[in-house]
């Protein structure tokens, strides 16, 4: 498989997945795919697999999506699922060449707050890569 | 009303999408995103599901689902699986190996088929006869599998219709009923 991502793009992808690593506190795995659920960077501290949890990533945003959209609510802009052990974030950075996923796994001590700090504003970089 | 969990699966580009959309009676929900393979010459694939409705002759209402196509969306067979009374196989005959293709989805869906009905339905054959229905099906019984096997174009609605309604009788066949 090969997808259809820049050389630009993808430094900035790598650069981010290492800011949000840093700047997390609790964080233990980070990914940024594609909507259709290609790895395009990720970073990971535990034994999440990046291929699987992009792929998760893909489904999860997209089922969001629709059910954003039958309950008239719009677009889903980001899930939190809250796991006994920890939280998992994902937000969509929409971009008119390739849409990204970012996803944000971490431990249970970290601050929802600042994760979802962090993650926004990298879904921003990503956006105006 | 008596209503059926229906699933429809098969290679990216079978047409899963297309076939609930040509039956549906309601406007069918998709999770179709833009296509980043570049070795799929596809220009949207689905990443979740598609859903749709239809109401038979009978009044059996069927809850239609169909799969993401990749084997990297398995996580979504399994959850989708779940309380379906049957499976729909689409096998694109224009793929590389199409006998192959049908392998993966009889191993991913095995304990589905095992417990329900299963048909599996054969597009592009006008352009890609071979291989052949007698084929498939020699294939299935080598398989251990007991399913019907027909050639479908699913952009006509009275053949998805009709691949339904043989699921149907498969599954009455099964079950006694």
């Amino acid at each position: 498989m090969t997808t259809k991502i820049d050389a630009n793009l993808q430094r900035a992808a790598d650069a981010t997945v290492q800011t949000v690593m840093d700047n997390i506190k609790g964080a233990v795995a980070v990914v940024i795919s594609t909507e259709d659920g290609f790895e395009v960077s990720a970073r990971t501290e535990n034994t999440a697999q990046v291929a699987r949890l992009s792929a998760m990533a893909s489904s999860l945003a997209a089922l969001g999506a629709i059910a954003g959209e039958e309950s008239n609510l719009g677009a889903c802009d980001s899930l939190v699922i809250e796991a006994r052990d920890g939280h998992i974030v994902m937000l969509q950075a929409r971009r008119a060449d390739v849409s990204l996923i970012l996803s944000v796994v971490t431990r249970r001590d970290a601050i929802m707050g600042q994760t979802l700090y962090y993650a926004r504003q990298a879904a921003r970089v990503l956006e105006q890569a | 009303m008596i209503e059926h969990k229906i699933l429809f699966t098969g290679v990216t580009g079978a047409g899963k999408t297309t076939a609930i959309g040509a039956v549906s009676e309601i406007p069918p929900l998709s999770t179709d995103v833009r296509n980043t393979d570049v070795n799929l010459s596809k220009a949207m694939t689905t990443v979740g599901m598609d859903y749709g409705e239809l109401t038979l002759d009978n009044g059996e209402k069927l809850r239609l689902y169909g799969t993401p196509g990749q084997q990297r969306f398995d996580f979504m067979w399994k959850i989708l699986s779940n309380g379906a009374l049957g499976l729909i196989i689409l096998i694109d005959n224009s793929q590389s190996d199409p006998m192959d293709d049908l392998d993966r989805y009889l191993k991913g869906f095995a304990e589905l088929i095992e417990n329900t009905a299963c048909v599996v339905a054969v597009g592009r054959l006008e352009t890609h006869p071979q291989p052949g229905i007698e084929q498939f099906a020699a294939h299935l019984e080598k398989s251990g599998v007991l399913c019907p096997v027909l050639p479908a174009d699913v952009r006509e609605r009275d053949q998805v219709v009709q691949i339904l309604e043989l699921l149907l009788l498969q599954l009455e066949s099964k079950t006694g009923d």
